[in-house]
């Protein structure tokens, strides 16, 4: 931590020069630790009545930043009301004295607090923007102190910080757990140490995080419920942006406020861990519709964990030498994507068995386009069926599959295999789990078992056996007991049009 | 801030003449005796250095910008008062002091600004800070223990060369409150400075 003392000791350097290096060295340090996604320039000025010391910028956004070398209230608070247009950081490198014959200087802070809040200044010191991440706010204390530089307002004490990022800790934790009062008391700490703008921005991450510890939003303390139960993109970026990835609970429990859309216009690619925590929460409620597989060429691919992506706002999951897409592949990324070529029946059967997949459909066709189709009318699985077995057996490579449906949630997935595109034929979205499960198996190449757990693991798909009896009875109208025999094989038109003969 | 002590006036005037060398845009910082970060740059030990109470010290220092003064340093001595009263005898020690600063090679003596709100000794003003004036003052019964101790000769030890320097690094400036408030540059012409000051700003990088 940055003492003043550490200060007064780079303030006694001989060289005037030297001295004031070193203390703005000091002073940067303490903000580029405030807040990580901070880009921090310096001027050659020093405690200048008009020039910054330092312009602080993130993206869209700039704010100057004034070291103080007076210890007197009055003193800054002049500066406050000849800069209010700026609404500067102003970070005093001693601490306050009485002016004066003033016993204390009390008096005079709080006109200066009172001035610097009404401007949307921030009137705090080296020492206090460190005790704002201190050992009482763990889990919050960065991203407060982040927010504060970027929108802090009113003056921040050095005897008050830690209790304030005590406080926001407490409420974050509470929100987390949906508890009301203390989440209430971090909202009104907040309203007082945080510009409007900033304040709504850290509400919503308090939303957040009610939202994610089961709350409803209705019962959200404070005024501004724009989350729901989907967190907007917007959100989500700014969540990314802010909340480290240590804290791994919030992380898992964002992932119960996710929907696909909530990736909209991100690039998250490289490990990404907390898009790896959400995920691994939110793959049990996420809902989709489509998916894109193709087996992918990168040059880091000889050890291809499985892991969560997103590119041009799609969510994407990649390993085992493959890639699924929840949509379409993103243009300009074909080169390093293809489909597979079509395989025989045999490999589609036994991919099938291997994953627990319920096929009710194949279509199979020959190097002269003639094409068939297998399916069962009840809804049994037919990959695993005689009937497939003695074609397969009789045809070897003659034919390859270029078409399967999947039970999935009940509902049909249809799998294209020459595009490499699986997608629901209704408008309901089905599990996006047992999607990329189903599409993934019948789609790529998984010989190894291990891949197949890894695959299970991430997509937290536990003994899979495609669609429960009572899904069957659900989705299903009951058929007579004769027709639930064996499946059926009928003649399609072919690509030109010509019909086989049963 | 009522009723002023002659501290506060003090430090009042110190703080106009900063705002002042700030609004020139020519001075990049500007320090103040007595923040903790001036306290100990702006502060000498006289010659005769027996108590703790044996030192003087400049009201301002800083670094000026841009032209031939690029990256030099200067001490200012800053008296508000509103007419000469005693600033004579003032402006005597200011030299001695000046003197001393020179001879102890103050790393920020590279000019000295005597700044006060009132002239004096007008008739005099192109001789007020010539060598002749300056060795004057060092070596008057008042001033001498600023720059000798009792056992020295001052007429011995005094260097004509150094009181040369001294004067060719002495600034005489008269200010006053309406200058400062209104022949400053104007606040838009201000901000185009400002602008190229933070554009020209080098990234950190820790």
């Amino acid at each position: 931590m940055t003492s003043y003392e550490a200060i007064q000791e780079a303030a006694e350097i001989p060289d005037f020069y030297e001295s004031v290096t070193r203390v703005k060295e000091l002073a940067a340090r303490t903000i580029s630790d405030a807040d990580k996604n901070v880009r921090v320039f310096s001027t050659e000025n020093f405690n200048h009545s008009y020039f910054p010391d330092f312009v602080l910028r993130w993206p869209g956004r700039e704010r100057f930043v004034f070291l103080r070398t007076s210890s007197y209230a009055e003193e800054i608070e002049e500066d406050v009301v000849n800069l209010a247009g700026k609404h500067p950081i102003f970070m005093q490198l001693s601490e306050f004295r009485p002016y004066g014959d003033d016993p204390s200087p009390r008096r005079a802070l709080d006109a200066l607090s009172a001035a610097a809040r009404s401007t949307k200044s921030l009137v705090t010191s080296v020492p206090a923007i460190e005790l704002l991440d201190g050992p009482r706010s763990e889990r919050t204390g960065r991203i407060l102190s982040s927010y504060v530089m970027r929108g802090g307002r009113g003056l921040v004490e050095d005897d008050a910080a830690p209790a304030l990022a005590e406080r926001v800790e407490t409420g974050f934790n509470g929100a987390l757990g949906a508890d009301r009062a203390p989440t209430a008391a971090a909202l009104e700490v907040l309203e007082g140490l945080l510009d409007p703008p900033t304040n709504a921005e850290f509400t919503h991450l308090l939303e957040a995080a009610w939202i994610s510890g089961g709350g409803s939003a209705l019962d959200f303390p404070g005024s501004i419920t724009t989350i729901g139960e989907n967190l907007s993109a917007t959100l989500l970026a700014q969540l990314l942006d802010i909340v480290p990835e240590n804290i791994e609970e919030f992380w898992n429990q964002v992932g119960n406020a996710i929907t696909i859309d909530s990736f909209d216009n991100m690039d998250l690619v490289g490990s990404q861990p907390r898009l790896q925590l959400i995920m691994r929460t939110a793959i049990g409620k996420l809902l989709a519709k489509r998916c894109s597989i193709r087996r992918t060429y990168r040059s880091d691919q000889e050890f291809d964990p499985f892991m969560w992506q997103v590119y041009n706002g799609i969510l994407s999951l990649r390993g085992g030498g493959f890639q699924a897409w929840m949509g379409k592949v993103p243009s300009g990324l074909e080169g390093e994507h293809s489909v597979d070529d079509l395989p025989t029946l045999t490999k589609v059967s036994t991919r099938s068995e291997n994953a627990g997949l319920t096929l009710t459909e194949i279509g199979v066709r020959d190097a002269q386009e003639l094409s068939v189709r297998f399916s069962s009318s009840d809804g049994r699985d037919i990959a695993t069926s005689e009937l497939i077995h003695r074609v397969s057996d009789s045809l070897g490579t003659s034919v390859k599959v270029d078409s399967v449906t999947a039970r999935v949630n009940g509902k049909a997935l249809r799998v294209d295999l020459e595009a490499g595109f699986a997608s629901v034929n209704t408008t309901a979205l089905v599990d996006l789990s047992d999607l990329v499960w189903n599409a993934w198996n019948i789609l790529a190449e998984t010989d190894s078992e291990d891949v197949r757990v890894e695959l299970r693991n991430v997509l937290a798909v536990e003994n899979y056996e495609g669609i429960s009896s009572s899904d069957v009875m659900r989705e299903l109208p009951a058929m007579p007991t004769n027709a639930l025999d064996a499946p059926t094989m009928k003649a399609l038109p072919s690509a030109d049009g010509d019909q086989i003969d049963e | 801030m009522a009723g002023e002590s002659e501290q506060a006036k003090g430090r009042q005037g110190a703080l106009l003449a900063k705002l002042w060398l700030n609004r020139t845009t020519r001075a990049t910082s500007c320090i103040v005796n007595p923040d903790n970060f001036a306290k100990q740059k702006l502060t000498l030990k006289k010659a005769d250095y027996r108590t703790l109470n044996d030192v003087f010290s400049f009201d301002l220092g800083g670094r000026l910008r841009g032209g031939e003064l690029e990256g030099q340093d200067f001490l200012a001595e800053v008296k508000n008062y509103k007419n000469s009263s005693n600033l004579p005898g003032h402006f005597r020690d200011f030299l001695a002091h000046c003197y001393r600063a020179m001879i102890v090679q103050h790393l920020m003596a590279d000019n000295f600004f005597w700044i006060a709100f009132s002239p004096h000794t007008a008739s005099k003003w192109d001789q007020l800070a010539n060598a002749d004036a300056v060795k004057a003052a060092v070596l008057d019964t008042e001033t001498r223990g600023i720059n000798f101790t009792p056992e020295q000769d001052p007429q011995e030890e005094f260097l004509e060369e150094v009181a040369k320097e001294v004067s060719n690094r002495i600034w005489m400036i008269v200010l006053s409150e309406k200058q400062i408030k209104h022949l400053t540059l104007l606040e838009e012409h201000h901000r185009i400075i400002e602008g190229h000051i933070v554009q020209s700003a080098g990234e950190i990088m820790l």
